[in-house]
């Protein structure tokens, strides 16, 4: 079917109208597309994950290339002063990749902060500014089903979460891959790999999860963002509080986002830290946290589509 | 009526003690109908229950045969209309192109369907270059068109439009009916125009269903409705006016004088040949003979105040 010409006339639709499987695509992508068309916002939100990604990506790559520096006739070969050299250039990379993988994790628990600026900020308005606007009587006056609008607006926003949360830690990761002689960091450290994933992961959906129920219990864009940063606020002090006073780091547990800073800790295998508290509590915690956003924004969602 | 588009048996919504919809009965034929009554009769809950967006206390509503309760039945009546919403709900920063194209893919339309789809209904409700903005900047003319084209741009055969013409000015009103009147009269889509202004129902629709307080007061064609309860005619004559007055006066029937050649006859029945006669006898050369109707607006006021005094 083509448009010849402009007529005002009104065309009779000759194609085929069908019953797609995963209807939410077309939103997720508009949804996408419109929030990329800020730009300021995109590069304040991006610049610190990106100098960040930058210096830690240097930094690391420039450790490795230091002990790359080494000739490599001098590693492995046993008894007398080369095979000295080779024992000590052989504990300086174990010590160098377990300097890679805390480089890592503090990169992520450092740049969290900002993952979750960016997901608060592109997560904020997108049901709370449909419902002002009235645009959700657009979509479900179609065959869209509230699991699809659901998961189009978490996908959009879990889209930017990933960005920052997941993206970045994989690039440190492939740096430090090539940058490690004989790729020993893949090799040695996969798991690090896995535990960016996994994290990152982690993170984006428990910030999604809870900046769309704020966004669907919210009137307006910035109401959404203030409840953010107010559960944020509130659930971190209460948390520290009530741990400093009880001598009980459990109570930390209150805060999904410092459960989630402990489920890193297991993760990414950091036995010098501090385990502060238990960590199935720090599962509950986050799991309970994503559970019941998801409750939430459904019901919320429901009402939206069929107010009963 | 079995071929009813919509049917509706014993529909009640409320909210909270306010009854919006109090057992509603109908069925409406298949062409344009326009659904009228005062602000808070309900046509804006109804038209919200037809889609699904509502779910009734009690009572069935039908649309194309598919009942919107059921969550198969919502996604089926969905796919086959068109909403024009009254509110502006037009997200920011989205061109017409894109929402309209976005809004096509969510029906159904391939990617290239929707794009080249959504260019055609753009043409047809008249959005030009203007297309490629942002709607923030659009008047609210255009915002209406906009809101058309997204309802068309599926070709639904069944079209839901709510206010159409609100807040626009003379010229983008008689754009927006004659689009309205053309989807109705030559397209033959079955609409529901829900409007509070009476003209703009009277130029597009054939029947209309007049609701008040969540009931049905009337429903029927608008030919019926304007219909007097008596019979008059309007006259216009060239010659001596006391004397065809006499003559009338001879004859029993009362004249109500808007200009000086041009009278209104009251007539005890269809047959207006008792006028030839007067003017006949009166010396008077008849010019014009035309059938007094009432208008929409009198038929409407006069079926809600009698519906007042019933139901007080």
């Amino acid at each position: 079917m083509k448009a010849s010409a402009h007529t005002e006339v009104y065309r009779p639709f000759k194609g085929h109208v069908r019953t797609r499987r995963w209807r939410f695509v077309p939103l997720l992508s508009a949804g996408i597309k419109t929030a990329l068309k800020k730009r300021l916002p995109l590069l304040l939100l991006f610049a610190p994950l990106a100098i960040g990604t930058v210096i830690f990506a240097f930094v690391v790559y420039s450790s490795f290339a230091i002990q790359a520096g080494a000739p490599p006739s001098a590693l492995g070969q046993p008894g007398g002063l080369p095979g000295l050299i080779g024992s000590a250039l052989l504990a300086g990379r174990a010590e160098q990749l377990i300097k890679a993988r805390e480089m890592i994790v503090t990169f992520h628990l450092a740049t969290n902060i900002f993952s979750m600026l960016l997901i608060a900020w592109y997560g904020a308005g997108l049901l709370a500014e449909d419902r002002r606007l009235g645009a959700h009587l657009l979509y479900f006056a179609r065959p869209l089903s509230r699991l699809d609008y659901l998961t189009a607006k978490f996908l959009t926003v879990a889209f930017f979460g990933a960005l920052g949360s997941i993206l970045p830690g994989l690039i440190i990761c492939v740096i430090a891959t090539f940058a490690s002689p004989e790729w020993s960091f893949i090799r040695s450290e996969y798991d690090v790999v896995l535990a960016t994933f996994g994290f990152g992961l982690l993170w984006t959906v428990l910030g999604s999860s809870i900046v769309l129920c704020a966004s669907s219990l919210s009137s307006r864009r910035i109401f959404a963002l203030i409840g953010v940063f107010a559960a944020f606020m509130l659930v971190t002090a209460t948390g520290n509080i009530l741990g400093f006073l009880q001598r009980d780091p459990d109570f930390r547990a209150l805060s999904p986002f410092m459960a989630a800073d402990r489920i890193a800790v297991f993760l990414f295998d950091l036995k010098r830290r501090r385990a502060g508290m238990d960590l199935d509590l720090a599962w509950i915690s986050v799991t309970s946290a994503i559970l019941l956003s998801w409750a939430v924004t459904w019901w919320r969602v429901k009402r939206m589509d069929v107010v009963s | 009526m079995t071929d009813a588009v919509v049917s509706l048996r014993e529909l009640v919504k409320s909210y909270g003690r306010v009854r919006a919809l109090d057992g509603l009965t109908i069925d409406l034929a298949p062409g344009p109908v326009g659904l009228l009554g005062p602000n808070g009769a309900g046509k804006t809950t109804l038209l919200k229950l037809l889609l699904g967006l509502l779910a009734p206390d009690s009572g069935e509503a039908r649309i194309a045969g598919q009942d919107p309760r059921t969550s198969a039945g919502r996604l089926a009546v969905r796919q086959s209309i068109g909403y024009m919403p009254e509110g502006d709900c037009l997200l920011p920063q989205t061109t017409a192109v894109e929402l309209v194209t976005t809004l096509a893919r969510l029906s159904g339309l391939t990617r290239d369907d929707a794009m080249t789809r959504a260019h055609e209904v753009l043409d047809y409700v008249g959005l030009d270059e203007s297309r490629y903005r942002d709607c923030d900047g659009y008047s609210t003319g255009m915002k209406q068109r906009l809101k058309l084209a997204q309802a068309l741009v599926h070709d639904p055969p069944i079209l839901l439009l709510d206010e159409p013409t609100n807040g626009l000015d003379p010229k983008g009103r008689r754009h927006m009916l004659d689009l309205v009147h053309d989807l109705g009269h030559v397209q033959k889509k079955s609409l529901l125009l829900c409007s509070h202004l009476l003209p703009d129902v009277e130029r597009c629709c054939r029947d209309v269903v007049v609701l008040q307080k969540g009931r049905v007061v009337s429903q029927g064609s608008i030919a019926d409705m304007t219909k007097s309860s008596g019979y008059a005619v309007k006259v216009e004559f060239d010659g001596d006016a006391a004397q065809l007055a006499q003559q009338l006066e001879r004859r029993g029937l009362s004249v109500g004088i808007q200009a000086a050649s041009t009278w209104t006859i009251e007539l005890p029945d269809q047959d207006c040949d008792v006028v030839f006669q007067a003017a006949l006898e009166a010396d008077v050369r008849i010019r014009n003979v035309v059938p007094v109707r009432a208008t929409l607006e009198e038929a409407f006021l006069e079926t809600l105040a009698r519906d007042s005094r019933a139901n007080p």
